[in-house]
């Protein structure tokens, strides 16, 4: 049970924080565009990578004791699956959501629209 | 109950380790089905990150480093979302019975996983096309790069044959 607990933690951990830098690291450019200098994207780029471990971290922690307990070789072997198979789809959704967000955001910022949709939602002047 | 996890020990230190492992039906099957489906994965994935800059040019606004960049991250969303699939379908519940109980469960599975990869497949060509049409809209002006227009089709091509 330990070890599957300990697997399934380093696992995740080390799942979120390759697909982390990878992102990070080749996302600069989109975000570059996305925002139109490198100062914001900079700083979006750490604040993505820090939101996308603090999530997965929590999920990861929570998620540890769903699922039963395995008791054979191949029971442990479908615990573990599902659950890091959970953890990259969640992931992935993430992801998809974020790239979606900010082709959004690329597409609508000549406009402002967004901008302005986004400081009615929270209450603040953006001009 | 638990006498395979009573501690790190008795997990590895006996030498044998298909003893360990139980080498039942199912877990030869579970062996084969991820061997499968990871080729079938890397295989899409790699296509998938050959041709997609071809599609993203014909608006001839986004430079070539932001084609590799948004290439990349629909890559990695698409490596993350089909192996997840594929741990997350790898449970089985029927008994495997002999080699024809083993192929049915394999082919199924393998169905799943598949039936998923071109989803999502179909919807990052979709995403494509949205990407060239947003590109060719004058009201985006793209940041990246001196002069965004110097790349043609023809270019992003020949560099991408390795």
């Amino acid at each position: 049970m330990i070890v599957t607990h300990g697997v399934y933690l380093v696992v995740s951990v080390v799942i979120m924080v390759s697909v982390a830098r990878s992102l990070s690291r080749s996302g600069r450019v989109f975000l570059v565009e996305v925002f139109g200098n490198t100062v914001t994207a900079d700083a979006a780029n750490t604040l993505l990578v820090v939101g996308f471990c603090v999530t997965k971290i929590g999920y990861a922690a929570i998620a540890i004791r769903w699922g039963g307990r395995p008791e054979t070789f191949t029971g442990a072997v479908e615990f573990l699956a599902q659950k890091i198979g959970v953890v990259l789809l969640l992931l992935g959704a993430m992801h998809v959501f974020n790239v979606a967000l900010l082709c959004h955001i690329r597409n609508t910022r000549a406009s402002g629209a967004f901008l302005g949709r986004i400081s009615k939602l929270f209450g603040f002047d953006a001009t | 109950m638990m006498a395979e996890f009573a501690s790190i020990d008795a997990y590895f230190g006996n030498q044998n380790f298909a003893e360990i492992a139980q080498m039942t039906p199912t877990v030869i099957v579970y062996v084969i089905y991820t061997l499968i489906c990871s080729a079938i994965v890397a295989w899409v994935g790699r296509t998938l990150q050959h041709s997609a800059p071809a599609f993203m040019v014909n608006g001839k606004r986004l430079s070539k480093d932001v084609v590799e960049s948004i290439t990349h991250l629909l890559v990695v969303g698409f490596y993350l979302i089909a192996s997840g699939a594929i741990c997350f379908f790898l449970k089985s519940n029927s008994q495997i019975a002999g080699a024809e109980g083993a192929m049915e469960v394999l082919s199924v599975k393998i169905g799943f996983v598949l039936v998923v990869t071109g989803v999502i497949h179909f919807y990052l060509v979709a995403t494509l096309v949205r990407f060239r049409n947003y590109a060719g809209d004058p009201s985006v002006v793209s940041t990246v790069g001196s002069n965004p227009q110097v790349i043609s089709s023809n270019d992003t091509r020949n560099e991408n044959v390795e």
